[in-house]
C-alpha cells in the first residue's frame, strides 16, 4: 500500500534521475575508474567482495570493480527484474543464450564488435576453427553482445555411466564392454543381492531419458533439456529423439529393467537427495550422472559403510547399433555470458579491461591470483602457495576455498577458466577420470552436446507451441510403457500420435536455423 | 474428581491422536537438529533417522567459516526490530483514523487501502518505484515498501473499532482532541493487538527474502534468508547447460545445510511461545469481529 502512495512521488524523482551523466561518456585516459559488476554467488564457493583479484585487476587496469553478488538461488528471479527494469550494473556476468537473444537487439548492451581493436584477444580465440560455429550461432542480427565464458584448461566432466566395480569383482564379471553385457551383469549381481537396484535417476523421467538415450543410439532430453530434440553427430541434423527409429531400444532398455527390477520403482519421482542416499548406502549399482559426483559423493560415502566398495565409470559401451558414444556437456559457457550496459560511462574502458581477461596475463591473474604470491610457475604448471591450501584445508571443499578467497575461476572473476589448481588439491579420482573424458573425446567416443541453433521470433513462437503439445503427449505416456502398464507393442501407435503433434515440422525449424547458421 | 482422572478409551484416542500431532509437528524439527550435528557420511547414507550418528559440530563450524554469516544475522536483527518498529507504528496510525466512524471519507480511502490488498503492481514496477525513490541498496527499501499490510491494519481497524464509544465520548468531554485520545485511551487499551502486530511484522522481515534479493546490491547488508536460501538452494533450481566441477555443490552437506536452517530459524523458536497467546487472541480478533 505504501508502494502506491509513493508511485507518484517515485514518477516524478524518475523522471529527473538516472541518466543524466551519459554526456562524458568517453574517457581515453587511464585514470582509475570504478564499475558496478554484477553476478551470481554460488554457495559452494563464497566470495569476498574485496579480493586479491579485484586489486590486481585494479592495479593492472586502473579498473575498479565493485562486485554486486546475488545468490545463486535465486540469481534468475534478480537477473529478469534487472533486466525488464532496464537497470544493468556497467557489467552483468552470467547471462544465457536465451538472455542474449532476448534483449541483445533492444540496444541494452554494448555491441563489442564495435569495439574490434579492443577485443582482439578475446575475438582470436572464439573466432578460431574450434570455436568458430558456436560463436556465430550467440550472434544476435549480426552483433556480438556479451563475451563468452571460455575454458582453457578445463577438469573434463561428462554425464556417463559409473558402476559399483566391487560388485563385478565379487561375481568374477569383467568390466561390460557393451550395454547387452551390463545388463546381464546387473542380472547376475542381483541374483546375488535381490535387495539391490540396478539404477535411478534424480531428476525425473525425462532426465533418466537424456542420461541412456544418446548412449543407447537414439537421443532425446540431452544433459537438462526438457526436449526430445538432439543434434544427431552422424547425419549432421537435429532430431526428435522418442520419434526416431532407435528410440526403440531405449524404451526397451528401460521397460526391461523396471521389469527386472534392475530399474529402481520409484525412480519418477526420486529427488537427487533420494538418489545420493541410495547410491551411497549399497542400494543401488550403478549411475549416469556427472563423474564428479564419484569421487566427491559416492566413493567417500559408501567406503564408510564397506571399505571394499567403490564406483568407477565406464568407457562408452557398444550399443545396439555396434557404436559407442556418449555425450557430456557444451564445451565452454553457455549459461555465463558477460554483456556490458550500453548505458555504461566507460565502454570503450570496460570492453578492453574485459578483453584483458582472455590474455595471458588476465588469465592467470583471474584463475591464480598473484604470481609468487599465491601460486608459483613450476615447469610451465602453475603450483599453488602451501599455506593457501592450508588455510583452507577445513573448508567444504579446499579448491573452492582458495578460489572464493582470491575471487578467481568460473564461479569468480575468471572468464578464461583454468581448473588445473584441482590437481593439486582435489581427490586424484577426478583428475585421472577428467583425463579419460578427455581422452575418450579426443577419441570421438564422447560428443559435446550442441547449443540450440538460433531462431527467428516466428520460428521460436511455434518451436515453443508445437514443444507444448508434444512434451505434453510424451510426458503422459511415457512411464506408461516404461512400468509396462502399456504394452511395447503399441510403441508404433505412440511414435504415430507424436509424428501427428508436429515432431517433422519441429525438426525442419530446427533444420532450417542450423542450415543458416552453416552459411 | 477420583472418577475423572480415570482413562478411558476416548480419553486414550484422544491422547494418542495428540501425541502423533505432537510428533509430526516435532520430528521435522528434531530431525533437523539431529542431522546438523551428525557425521556428514552418516547423513548421505540415510543412516540418521532417530538419533544422532557420529555426533560432531563440524557443520556449524563449516556455517561459521561463511564470514557472512554473523553479518546476515546482524542485518535480520536490524531489519526485524526497525521493519516492526515502522510497520506496527505505521499500522496503527493507519488503523485508527479508519476505524473512527465519523471520518470524513473513510469509506472512500478503506476502498483504496483495500484495492492494493488484491492487486499488486508486480516485481518490476515495485522495483523501479523503490529506485526512483533512491532507496535501492538501502535499509529503507527493505522496511518501507512494506510497511503497511493491509491485512494486519484491518485486524488493527476492527479492534479500536470494538473499544467503546463512551470512552471516546468521555475523553472528548474531558478536552482530550484525536491524538489524545489515541495516545492516551486507545493504545494503553490495545497492547493485545501491539503485541499481535509485532509478532505478526516481525516474523514477516525475519523471514522476508524477495524485497532483499532485488533491491540490495551488497552482500554486507544481505539477511540471513538469502544466505539460508543460497546455501539451501544453491544453483538446483538452475537448469544448466553446461556445468563444472567448480559449480557442482555436492560439496555442500545436508548437515551443513540443515545447520544453516536450524541457525535461522532459531530466534523465531525461542520467541514464539512467549508471544503465542497475543498470537491467537490476533487471529481471533481478526476472525470473529473482522
Amino acid at each position: 500500500m505504501v508502494l502506491v502512495l509513493l508511485v507518484c512521488l517515485g514518477s516524478v524523482a524518475f523522471s529527473n534521475g538516472a541518466k543524466e551523466e551519459r554526456a562524458n561518456s568517453q574517457t581515453d585516459d587511464n585514470r582509475l575508474i570504478t564499475i558496478t559488476w554484477m553476478r551470481s554467488e554460488n554457495p559452494a564457493q563464497p566470495l569476498n567482495e574485496e579480493n586479491k583479484c579485484i586489486e590486481m585487476i585494479e592495479k593492472a587496469l586502473n579498473v575498479r570493480i565493485d562486485l554486486q553478488l546475488v545468490p545463486a538461488s535465486d540469481w534468475a528471479t534478480k537477473k529478469s527484474v534487472i533486466l525488464a527494469s532496464n537497470d544493468m550494473p556497467d557489467v552483468m556476468q552470467g547471462l544465457t543464450v536465451d538472455d542474449l537473444r532476448k534483449y541483445g537487439a533492444t540496444g541494452m548492451f554494448v555491441n563489442l564488435l564495435d569495439y574490434p581493436d579492443d577485443i582482439r584477444d578475446y575475438l582470436n580465440i572464439v573466432q578460431a576453427s574450434d570455436r568458430e560455429e558456436a560463436t556465430r550461432n550467440f550472434l544476435v542480427d549480426g552483433g556480438m553482445y556479451a563475451f563468452q565464458g571460455l575454458e582453457y584448461n578445463r577438469i573434463d566432466i561428462a554425464s556417463i555411466p559409473a558402476i559399483r566395480m566391487d560388485l563385478l569383482k565379487e561375481s568374477n564379471l569383467s568390466v561390460p564392454q557393451s550395454w547387452d553385457e551390463l545388463y546381464k551383469d546387473l542380472l547376475i549381481i542381483k541374483q546375488k543381492h535381490p535387495d539391490m537396484y540396478g539404477f535411478s535417476t534424480r531428476n525425473g523421467t525425462t532426465y533418466m531419458i537424456g542420461q541412456y538415450a544418446f548412449e543407447l543410439g537414439s537421443g532425446g532430453y540431452p544433459t537438462f533439456s526438457k526436449s526430445g530434440m538432439y543434434f544427431e553427430p552422424t547425419s549432421k541434423t537435429w532430431v526428435y529423439g522418442p520419434t526416431s527409429a532407435g528410440f526403440m531400444h531405449v524404451i526397451q532398455f528401460l521397460a526391461n529393467s523396471y521389469k527386472d527390477k534392475l530399474l529402481y520403482p520409484d525412480y519418477a519421482t526420486m529427488n537427487k537427495s533420494d538418489e545420493f542416499e541410495k547410491l551411497s548406502n549399497g542400494t543401488l549399482m550403478m549411475v549416469t550422472d556427472n563423474n564428479s559426483f564419484v569421487g566427491r559423493v559416492y566413493n567417500p560415502n559408501i567406503k564408510g559403510k564397506n571399505p571394499d566398495a567403490y564406483f568407477d565409470i565406464l568407457k562408452p559401451m557398444k550399443n545396439p547399433n555396434s557404436t559407442q558414444r556418449a555425450l557430456r556437456y557444451e564445451h565452454d559457457w553457455t549459461d555465463d555470458f558477460v554483456a556490458i550496459s550500453a548505458d555504461t560511462k566507460y565502454p570503450e574502458r570496460v570492453v578492453k579491461a574485459i578483453n584483458w581477461f582472455y590474455t595471458e596475463t588476465g588469465r592467470m591473474v583471474t584463475n591464480f591470483g598473484e604470481e609468487g604470491v599465491d601460486y608459483t610457475m613450476d615447469n610451465g604448471t602453475p603450483t599453488v602457495n602451501q599455506a593457501l591450501i592450508e588455510k583452507h584445508a577445513n573448508d567444504s571443499d579446499v579448491f573452492s576455498g582458495i578460489q572464493g578467497d582470491l575471487g578467481v575461476g568460473l564461479l569468480g572473476l575468471g572468464l578464461y577458466v583454468d581448473e588445473s589448481l584441482y590437481a593439486q588439491v582435489s581427490d586424484p579420482i577426478m583428475i585421472s577420470e577428467g583425463k579419460l573424458i578427455r581422452q575418450w573425446t579426443k577419441d570421438g567416443l564422447i560428443e559435446y552436446n550442441k547449443s540450440l541453433p538460433n531462431f527467428t521470433t516466428e520460428e521460436q513462437q511455434r518451436i515453443t507451441q508445437l514443444q507444448n503439445n508434444i512434451e505434453n503427449t510424451f510426458m503422459n505416456e511415457i512411464d506408461l510403457f516404461i512400468t509396462g502398464k502399456t504394452p511395447l507393442s503399441k510403441w508404433p501407435d505412440f511414435v504415430k500420435e507424436l509424428q501427428g503433434q508436429g515432431t517433422e515440422e519441429l525438426e525442419k525449424l530446427y533444420n532450417d536455423a542450423y542450415q543458416r547458421l552453416l552459411k | 474428581m477420583v472418577g475423572e482422572r480415570r482413562l478411558t478409551p476416548y480419553k486414550l484416542l484422544v491422547y494418542i491422536v495428540l501425541l502423533m500431532c505432537c510428533f509430526f509437528v516435532l520430528y521435522p524439527l528434531y530431525y533437523m537438529v539431529i542431522v546438523s550435528i551428525s557425521d556428514g557420511y552418516a547423513v548421505s547414507r540415510g543412516e540418521v533417522k532417530f538419533y544422532p550418528q557420529g555426533v560432531n559440530l563440524e557443520a556449524y563450524k563449516a556455517v561459521f567459516r561463511y564470514s557472512t554469516v554473523p553479518r546476515s544475522y546482524l542485518n535480520s536483527v536490524i531489519y526485524t526490530v526497525m521493519g516492526t518498529f515502522i510497520s506496527v507504528t505505521m499500522t496503527s496510525l493507519c488503523a485508527y483514523p479508519l476505524s473512527r466512524k465519523k471520518m470524513f471519507g473513510r469509506e472512500v480511502l478503506t476502498f483504496f487501502v483495500a484495492f492494493t490488498m488484491f492487486f499488486d503492481a508486480g516485481l518490476v514496477a515495485n522495483y523501479l518505484v523503490v529506485r526512483s525513490l533512491h532507496m535501492l541498496n538501502t535499509l529503507w527499501a527493505i522496511v518501507i515498501p512494506g510497511a503497511v499490510n493491509v491485512w494486519y491494519m484491518i485486524i488493527m481497524r476492527t479492534f479500536y473499532g470494538s473499544i467503546s464509544e463512551e470512552m471516546y465520548e468521555s475523553a472528548y468531554i474531558d478536552g482530550a482532541n484525536d491524538l489524545q485520545v489515541y495516545h492516551k485511551i486507545v493504545l494503553p487499551l490495545s497492547k493485545a493487538v501491539i503485541a499481535t502486530m509485532i509478532l505478526f511484522y516481525a516474523v514477516n522481515f525475519w523471514n522476508s527474502y524477495i524485497p532483499p534479493l532485488l533491491y540490495l546490491n551488497s552482500r554486507t547488508k544481505f539477511p540471513m534468508p538469502l544466505l539460508l536460501r543460497n546455501i539451501v538452494l544453491g544453483s538446483d533450481n538452475i537448469s544448466f547447460s553446461s556445468t563444472s566441477v567448480s559449480s557442482d555443490l555436492s560439496v555442500l552437506g545436508t548437515n551443513i545445510r540443515y545447520a544453516v536452517i536450524f541457525i535461522t530459524i532459531l530466534p523465531i523458536l525461542l520467541i514464539y511461545p512467549f508471544v503465542q497467546k497475543y498470537f491467537v487472541k490476533g487471529i481471533m480478533i481478526g476472525s470473529i469481529k473482522g
